[in-house]
């Protein structure tokens, strides 16, 4: 047994423990390769730090470490959302939600003006019938025939001379979705020419329509108005609603 | 798979077996939650260190050799590594080694034919606290806050000498009290 033998037998337990600076665990380290009675007392003392290494009383950790731990491993990170879905900041979180309202509310906003021009263009178009029934009925060669059949009432002015002719109605029904009336000329045989369609005006008591003729009034003997499905038809096909003799 | 032993649960999570994985948190959690709590005193980093343990588990499985030695104080000894390497993180010890070395684990632990009850080992636990106070401190200095003798002489204000014989008085104490188990 040399001296060197004694002072790193010395350092064997210090060893153990993992208290060794570092050039003094090397130095043990080459030592223990070549001494055998080394070896075995290390081993005793390894022991001992093994003891050491569970001599502490269990303490449970709160069962939100496991949650967390079971929330890593692979099967769970497959079922997870992708990162970025789940990582917003309220702050990323308030500017996308602002950005959708702001997309909301110019949607709407489109939406309403489209609506109101839509509006804007049947009361122009309505204007615009109104004042054409008000300059046929002044005009000298008008003459007005009535309209009269159950609830419905109202005129026919016709102007041969203008070639022109308009519907003044009230109480007319208003139609399910996808149908529409459509008017006819009567032909001396019998036959039926499409004279226009037109819709009630729910907003309003009167509905004013006026009709589109290639040919010369005087060539049919009446008029009728059926409901048809919407875009009208080429001849009738649906319920005649009245009609007016010329 | 709860009354599977540890070897065969282990092997089951080197294959990938997350249920084996977590019967083997349910059976040891507690004893290196105790271990990274005593070195690193705080609740919060000590549930870190618990939790990167069991993940070097789950990634280490397979470097686990049972013929080495029982998995808890393998595992322990990689908790301990860890809380470690986390107070050096945090500034409050130095560097003690290098844990992501498998056979440097392996090295610290004793043979196999040491590891056998638990029981004897939870002796150790009541042969520290017997200690005289100036012996006990050492220890507890140089296992669970990984410093070294020289640091522990600047820490308590002590000769590196009296670190010294102080340390191996202890460790001869507990030694002794190993055997006197061992032998009964």
């Amino acid at each position: 047994m040399t001296d060197n033998h004694l002072l790193f037998r010395e350092n064997l337990s210090a060893y153990a423990l993992g208290a060794l600076d570092a050039d003094e665990t090397a130095a043990l380290q080459v030592h223990l390769q070549t001494c055998d009675s080394c070896r075995a007392e290390l081993a005793d003392y390894q022991r001992v730090s093994a003891g050491l290494l569970s001599a502490l009383p269990p303490q449970t950790p709160r069962p939100a470490l496991k949650r967390t731990l079971a929330a890593r491993l692979p099967s769970a990170k497959k079922s997870v959302r992708p990162r970025w879905q789940l990582q917003w900041s309220f702050g990323q979180f308030a500017i996308a939600t602002a950005f959708a309202l702001l997309l909301g509310m110019n949607l709407f906003s489109s939406f309403q003006m489209r609506a109101l021009q839509s509006q804007q263009a049947e009361l122009a178009r309505q204007l615009e019938m109104e004042q054409t029934a008000l300059a046929m009925i002044a005009s000298p060669g008008a003459y007005t025939l009535p309209v009269s059949d159950g609830n419905v009432a109202g005129s026919l002015i016709v102007n041969r001379e203008k070639n022109s002719a308009i519907l003044i109605l009230s109480n007319l029904p208003e139609l399910k979705k996808g149908e529409t009336y459509q008017i006819w000329f009567i032909e001396p045989d019998d036959g039926r020419v499409s004279a226009g369609l037109f819709n009630v005006n729910h907003d309003r008591n009167i509905t004013i329509a006026s009709l589109a003729s290639n040919e010369a009034l005087q060539a049919y003997t009446g008029i009728g108005v059926t409901i048809e499905p919407a875009g009208g038809s080429d001849q009738p096909t649906g319920p005649k609603v009245f009609g007016v003799e010329f | 798979m709860i009354n599977l032993d540890d070897t065969e649960l282990v092997a089951k999570v080197a294959d990938g077996d997350e249920r084996a994985f977590l019967v083997l948190y349910d059976r040891y959690a507690s004893r290196v939650h105790a271990l990274t709590l005593r070195i690193l005193g705080e609740p919060m980093l000590a549930e870190e260190a618990t939790q990167d343990t069991f993940f070097k588990l789950w990634s280490r499985a397979r470097q686990y050799l049972a013929e080495r030695g029982s998995l808890l104080v393998w595992l322990l000894t990689i908790a301990r590594r860890t809380a470690l390497d986390r107070l050096r993180l945090e500034g409050r010890r130095p560097t003690l080694s290098d844990s992501e070395d498998p056979e440097t684990t392996w090295q610290s632990i004793a043979s196999e034919d040491s590891l056998t009850s638990e029981a004897r080992w939870r002796s150790m636990y009541f042969a520290v606290q017997s200690l005289p106070e100036e012996q006990r401190q050492v220890i507890e200095l140089a296992f669970y806050q990984g410093m070294s003798q020289s640091e522990i002489a600047e820490v308590l204000g002590w000769p590196l000498g009296t670190v010294k014989s102080r340390m191996r008085s202890a460790m001869e104490s507990l030694r002794r009290e190993w055997r006197k188990d061992d032998s009964e």
